[in-house]
């Protein structure tokens, strides 16, 4: 490239400018609709793989002694940034300009179009937009491919024509690079070296050879530095490393793939565009290394071709956005931070607001949980579509993270301490340091009244740049009292906590979990209230009759509409008459069964749709209809 | 001209070093400012608790933080000879430097370490602490300290490493990462006389299975079996190791959440001339939960736990009256002439202490049995009511050792001289296990314990991690971490068969959670 030529500067200039549009409208997506905060706080739960960050010299000590440490470092104390939407948004940004920057100076090696180029260079960052549209954070993986082409831009413009110090350079840069950005990076980096050996020096048997040199020494780095499995060696911070591979979906996954190796392919297929025989016969004086751009001699209005390469990529990214429309992802990670939050009523209000006809277990379980704290579980359960897995998340054969943290919420609520300790210390333990978890496990050790331990996590905590404030407070909360909100929790967990050591904790089945819970602690309201849901979803109405015995004992002035209903229902399944000394049900809520059971029995062949449809507007938030019909009747 | 830039020089020296004496002065008043201030009548508060204890001569500067608020410490560390160490620091924590240490320790073996805190309050003034008498033992404590270090694990994990530190001072090392064979597990590290020919090394891993690596004469080799805990006899020639079909369950309530329990267990020989394993009658019986082997120095005793079986179920979790087993302490005698076994004996019954008898480690002197004792069942450090005991094998008197904590005790090892112990133990809070020190004197008293020094001081305030099975070593382990890492990814050059017998633990499809802290 000829750098000094004053036309190739206008040129990458432009075609940096072309990009703008595109960046800012991408900043502002990410802003206002994906809102990087949500992600942050998906970390330890939804998004497992979060690479974590602390202050200090241990954690960086540490951190830089695997592969790709440094990358690792730099994408925790990056993911930081996360926890304000803005400045997460800005970070996402700031790295789809490095793809795409980096991506430009390379394609610019093979293909003189400034336009194309321009247009293609935004693949890469876009493939990451859309990967954080979708809620997944493959920062790591996004820098060592960025590291990854910065090495291989470096690598390309050293003065050394000499194979031997051509190949010491590569090696050193290899070795160095894989300690700084994994095999994720080198693997960037090698196969834009074969690339760049093939097209555009012409040798391409060196370029093999160097891939070759490329692989020994990640093998040789793993087997003795590193010592890790040489199968580990060569995946980490590639696409096919665990953390991407178990934490992603295959789109998301697919796109990481796009993101790492989109250079090298542009590269190949942009460079067979620019010599297919009539670009070659048109442009007869254009050399073949040249990076300078020709300049446009055709009929097409220059504006128009800008606007075209402004709109290319936005229309592509809005494309993108469409056909991976999910109406329900944003309400399910926003249901989780709500959740997280403990803003009930937000929680509510969101799932009154969800998408007809969709449903997500961990959103649905949220919705009860909410329900549960604002005291309308047993009036508003069936005012929200239920999916029975969805109290106490087992759906799964094998749990997940995002449901073991999520159970590990409700066991708290629950006063299921020592259950809450298991599961999150189960994820310190295999996924390492995160700072949700942590501040969870404080939180336990209070409830247990060690405090302790809670000031061990708490010290740990406060090496986290976001949740220090929050480590502080509390450290101070346990030097000089609690605050009144921080008290009324403590008191409400530990008042249905289980105080025998010897207990043994039942978790075979939601039910069998319910009811140890209660037989642990006969007051546990939580407990019976899940419990007496478990029933409803599960049509178990016998056992809802059984355990409303207990309301009197747990405070209850009066029986819960959807408990009446349930009782109802299975006095008249039983051809009983309802014993009013047992069962005080409310006048209003007979009224309703006897409506109901009119109209239910008035169904015909031929009325059917329309007395559903009846059944549904008057009926169809109510027990009567959820238990008959198998589902909530939402209009 | 030369001498002029000479002179030049050594002016702007001399007023450097002059603005720079200033400019210390002024941050830390001398002293005689100190001797000024006002005398507390208390020890200061130190952490670690570095306060009236026995210190190895050769042990890494105990570095603490003192708890007081203020904007300038000074701490003088003193003894009969030697001179005295002085650190002026404007943060509370201390950190001493390490030559000046060793040097003081070693000139006063058997004597007294004084240390006086003064701590400097913005508004009053230096407040001078009462003084902190440590005493330095005349015995060196062995110098190497081998622990597993890792995050509270329950069924799962994934950074579970064997590192070893330089108690002289804060130098670690890894011997084997779980990370080497694919984020597997690494338990059970045993040597034998607490030196590392031979030494073996249990390995759990999905990817690469569960087998032992042995490391002897400088070759690591891996056996093709599931070692559980082990006692190499003193001749290296001999390895005792159990077969646990552990199982772990969780309380609903109470400090510890973790429980397990051996649904069964017995005890197997590993002969090394032979590569063979055999399962002695003595040590493997059918109605008997046998585990923990330990030798005496002289190898001619086997010392173990066995507990009776209480259920008839073997694979219910946990089993009925699983909270009522407890472990009586037996021993049996070994002629390594003839390999025989002599008959099993107990040495100290449950039923006698009411309480299980477990981890036995007899002093390298032959002369003292150290044990835990919980309330019930085999894994001390999930017990918080697990203790230290110390036994005289001449009398078999035994006492409850002044060093336990209302916390878990346990994971106990003899240094070389049998002076020093170095145990696990839960004192800070209950959940996390740190390594501490005792000494023991020669009546058989263990003086307060203290943790294992850190360069940090604060560290154990932030600290996830535990310290588990820490085990005094003479030496370094001489094995280089790539051959120990490379080995736990080869196939097995030693195949062994366990020879099946009534009271053999059947073999289980592999559970990560079969593992132990």
């Amino acid at each position: 490239m000829n750098v000094g030529d004053p036309s190739n500067v206008t040129d990458r200039l432009k075609q940096r400018l072309l990009g703008v549009p595109f960046f800012a409208a991408c900043g502002m997506y990410l802003w206002r609709v994906v809102e990087p905060r949500l992600i942050f706080n998906s970390f330890g739960s939804i998004l497992t793989e979060a690479p974590p960050f602390l202050t200090g010299m241990r954690f960086f000590k540490d951190t830089l002694t695997h592969p790709g440490g440094f990358v690792m470092y730099a994408a925790g104390l990056l993911s930081q940034g996360f926890a304000s939407s803005w400045l997460g948004a800005v970070i996402i940004v700031c790295v789809g300009l490095c793809l795409y920057d980096l991506c430009l100076r390379h394609l610019q090696a093979v293909h003189t179009g400034p336009s194309v180029t321009a247009v293609a260079a935004t693949l890469g960052p876009a493939a990451l937009f859309l990967i954080y549209g979708r809620y997944e954070h493959p920062l790591p993986e996004a820098l060592a491919v960025c590291l990854g082409l910065l090495f291989s831009r470096g690598f390309e413009t050293l003065p050394l024509r000499h194979p031997g110090a051509r190949g010491t350079a590569f090696a050193l840069m290899a070795a160095f690079g894989y300690w700084l950005m994994g095999a994720g990076g080198v693997l960037v980096f090698t196969v834009l070296t074969l690339v760049y050996g093939m097209l555009v020096h012409g040798t391409w048997r060196f370029a093999i050879a160097l891939c070759g040199l490329s692989a020994a020494i990640v093998w040789c780095c793993a087997q003795f530095i590193f010592l890790i499995p040489p199968q580990q060696a060569f995946v980490d911070l590639t696409p096919f490393s665990a953390g991407v591979t178990q934490g992603m979906k295959p789109l998301s996954h697919a796109l990481v793939m796009l993101i790492t190796g989109w250079v090298p392919v542009c590269m190949v297929l942009l460079f067979a565009v620019e010599k297919l025989p009539h670009k070659v016969k048109s442009r007869p004086a254009h050399k073949k290394n040249s990076l300078g751009p020709p300049k446009s001699k055709r009929g097409v209005p220059v504006l128009i071709k800008a606007l075209a390469c402004v709109s290319m990529p936005c229309l592509l990214m809005g494309a993108g956005l469409y056909a991976d429309a999910n109406t329900m992802r944003k309400p399910f990670v926003q249901a989780h931070d709500y959740a997280r939050h403990r803003h009930w009523t937000k929680m509510l209000d969101l799932g009154r607001n969800l998408p007809r006809g969709q449903g997500n277990v961990f959103v649905n379980h949220d919705i009860i949980r909410a329900l549960y704290h604002t005291g309308r579980l047993p009036y508003d359960l069936f005012q929200f579509p239920q999916i029975p897995h969805g109290l106490l998340l087992t759906h799964e054969t094998t749990e997940s993270f995002l449901t073991q943290m999520t159970l590990s919420d409700l066991f708290i609520d629950m006063g299921q301490v020592n259950m809450a300790e298991k599961l999150t210390s189960e994820f310190l333990a295999v996924k390492g340091h995160n700072s949700a978890v942590v501040e969870q496990l404080a939180w336990i050790n209070i409830f247990k009244g060690q405090h302790e331990t809670a000031r061990i996590y708490l010290h740990a905590l406060r090496k986290d740049l976001i949740y220090r404030h929050a480590a502080d407070a509390l450290l101070h909360s346990l030097d000089h009292g609690f605050k009144a909100d921080q008290l009324t929790r403590i008191k409400q967990v530990q008042s249905c906590m289980c105080h025998d050591p010897g207990a043994v904790a039942k978790m075979t089945s939601a039910e069998a979990i319910l009811l140890s819970a209660l037989q642990f602690n006969p007051a546990n309201k939580m407990a019976y209230e899940y419990l007496m849901a478990s029933y409803l979803l599960t049509g178990q109405i016998d056992k809802v009759v059984l355990h409303a015995g207990r309301l009197k004992a747990l405070g209850y002035t009066s029986i819960p509409t959807l408990y009446e209903e349930a009782i109802l229902i299975y006095t008249g399944l039983q051809g009983q008459k309802l014993d009013l000394n047992r069962f005080n049900v409310n006048r209003t809520t007979l009224q309703r069964y006897t409506r109901f059971a009119q109209l239910k029995n008035s169904i015909t062949p031929q009325n059917q749709a329309a007395v559903l449809n009846r059944l549904i507007k008057e009926f169809g938030q109510t027990y009567l209809f959820y238990f008959t019909f198998g589902r909530v009747g939402l209009g | 001209m030369k001498l002029t830039v000479s002179t030049k020089s050594l002016f702007k020296t001399s007023v450097s070093c002059l603005v720079l004496l200033l400019l210390v002065l002024c941050l830390f008043p001398g002293s005689d400012a100190v001797e000024n201030g006002s005398s507390v009548a208390v020890e200061p508060n130190i952490t670690p608790d570095y306060r009236d204890v026995v210190i190895p001569p050769n042990i890494a500067p105990l570095n603490f933080r003192v708890q007081h608020a203020g904007d300038a410490y000074l701490v003088n560390i003193h003894s009969d000879q030697g001179p005295s160490i002085t650190i002026r620091s404007k943060t509370d924590r201390i950190r001493i430097p390490s030559k000046p240490w060793r040097a003081l320790l070693q000139a006063n073996r058997g004597r007294d370490l004084f240390v006086d805190v003064s701590v400097r309050d913005h508004n009053e003034g230096w407040h001078q602490y009462q003084r902190i008498t440590n005493h330095i033992a005349r015995e060196d404590i062995d110098g190497t300290l081998v622990y597993r270090f890792m995050k509270p694990i329950y069924r799962w994990w994934q950074d579970i490493g064997i590192y070893q530190r330089n108690l002289a001072d804060f130098g670690e090392s890894q011997i084997l990462h779980g990370r080497s064979f694919g984020g597997g597990c690494v338990n059970c590290h045993s040597f034998t006389n607490q030196t590392t020919n031979p030494m073996t090394i249990g390995l759990r891993s999905t990817t690469y299975g569960s087998h032992t690596l042995l490391a002897q004469n400088g070759q690591v080799v891996k056996i093709n079996a599931k070692w559980g805990y082990t006692a190499w006899h003193p001749s290296g020639e001999l390895a005792v190791y159990s077969l646990n079909k552990v199982r772990q369950f969780n309380h609903a309530g109470g400090m510890e959440v973790r429980d397990v329990v051996d649904l069964d267990s017995a005890l197997a020989c590993y002969d090394a001339k032979t590569q063979t394993v055999t399962c002695p009658e003595p040590l493997a019986q059918k109605d008997r939960l046998e585990t923990y082997p330990t030798w005496s120095p002289d190898g001619k005793t086997l010392y173990f736990c066995s507990g009776p079986v209480l259920w008839e179920d073997r694979d219910t979790v946990p089993p009925k009256n699983y909270d009522k087993l407890k472990y009586d302490l037996k021993r049996v005698a070994y002629d390594q002439d003839t390999h025989q076994w002599g008959s099993v004996e107990t040495v100290l019954a449950a039923e006698t202490t009411g309480l299980s008898i477990l981890l036995p480690r007899v002093s390298p002197d032959g002369r003292t049995l150290l044990f835990c004792m919980c309330q019930y069942g085999c894994f001390p450090v999930y017990q918080p009511s697990s203790d230290l005991y110390l036994m005289d094998l001449a009398t078999g008197q035994y006492h409850r050792l002044d060093i336990n904590s209302d916390y878990s005790e346990s994971w106990h090892s003899w240094s070389s001289n049998s002076r020093w112990i170095a145990f696990s133990s839960k004192r800070q809070g209950g959940s996390l296990t740190r390594t501490h020190f005792s000494y023991v004197d020669e009546t058989g008293h263990a003086h307060k314990a203290f943790v294992l020094p850190q360069k940090d001081p604060a560290l154990y305030e932030s600290q996830l991690e535990t310290y588990s099975v820490p085990e005094l070593l003479k030496g370094p382990v001489p094995v280089s971490r790539y051959k120990l890492a490379r080995a736990t990814r080869s196939d097995p050059a030693i195949a062994v068969d366990i020879p099946i017998t009534g009271a053999t633990p059947k073999a289980e499809p592999f559970e990560p959670w079969q593992e132990r802290e």
